[in-house]
């Protein structure tokens, strides 16, 4: 089967659960909150920004599974998806979502962005220093900047 | 608990564990299949002897997956948090997640291994020694 030249393809470890992106938008951001290094098992999530319409799950469905913590704040309550085979997180966009993040370490195609940013920077774990020259954001420069404020 | 025990848990809670120190190692490792398990960049793990893992509830939660011919990652079925790294070429040891600890280990991450396997999107600017090559575990840089 062909593919355009331009798809990102991604597949959890097993391979059961695969997926395309017809081309990322971002942002990309590292977050390093202490629930996204938990659910990922590693210092930060690379979560990568995708537009609902560009993404298409290919196969595995039925191997997606769902959990939600209980909410802290205000909604929408912290979601992980992973394959019920072998634990990897999957993406899984809300039904009426116009963009969302995807795990990038799922890719098998250069998604062609660098990441943006480290967010939730003041959480990050004491064993990880930050060494490359991405802007740092803490959670409230972060939500001043996607409320269009100056961070 | 004594300061030498270092307790972990999944993201749900389910699982939890405590390990006793010292740990044998800890690595960032950029392999494919870690990028693929964690949908991360890569994982920093830790090693150490089986014998100072405990797991303390939740262990029926935990799903085993053969992730290769010698090596299997077991994680919550819960809520996915990937918990173990067993392989029967190091029998004796069992490797897990830094980031499922919640307290300091006896280490800094030593070093980079699978370098070469890394994303195309992964930055690293530290110094510490990167191991990659056709094993992943050859010395590229000390």
């Amino acid at each position: 089967m062909t593919r355009p030249a331009a798809t990102i393809r991604g597949a959890c470890l097993c391979g059961g659960v695969r997926f395309e992106v017809a081309r990322a938008v971002g942002p990309f951001e590292l977050c390093h909150c202490s629930r996204c290094r938990k659910a990922s098992g590693s210092a930060f999530v690379a979560g990568l920004g995708v537009r609902a319409d560009d993404y298409r799950l290919l196969a595995g469905a039925e191997l997606i599974r769902r959990f939600e913590l209980p909410r802290v704040e205000r909604p929408p309550p912290y979601r992980t998806s992973f394959c019920s085979r072998c634990g990897s997180p999957v993406p899984d966009p809300e039904a009426d979502a116009e963009w969302f993040e995807l795990p990038a370490g799922l890719l098998e195609d250069d998604p062609g962005l660098e990441p943006d940013r480290h967010i939730f920077v003041e959480l990050r774990a004491p064993w990880f220093g930050i060494t490359d020259d991405l802007p740092q954001l803490t959670k409230q420069q972060l939500i001043a900047l996607r409320s269009g404020r100056e961070s | 608990m004594s300061e030498s025990q270092i307790e972990g848990a999944c993201l749900c809670g389910a699982v939890a564990f405590h390990i006793e120190l010292p740990t044998t190692a800890c690595v960032h490792c950029h392999c494919t299949m870690c990028q693929r398990n964690h949908g991360a960049g890569y994982v920093t793990w830790i090693a150490l002897p089986r014998g100072q893992l405990a797991i303390d509830a939740g262990e029926r939660e935990l799903v085993r997956y053969q992730s290769s011919s010698h090596g299997s990652r077991s994680f919550c079925g819960r809520c996915g948090t990937s918990l173990l790294c067993e392989s029967t070429q190091r029998p004796e040891e069992v490797d897990i997640p830094l980031a499922n600890l919640k307290g300091e280990i006896d280490r800094k991450p030593q070093l980079h291994i699978f370098f070469d396997d890394r994303s195309e999107w992964t930055r690293i600017d530290d110094e510490l020694p990167r191991l990659g090559g056709a094993t992943g575990l050859e010395t590229i840089r000390t």
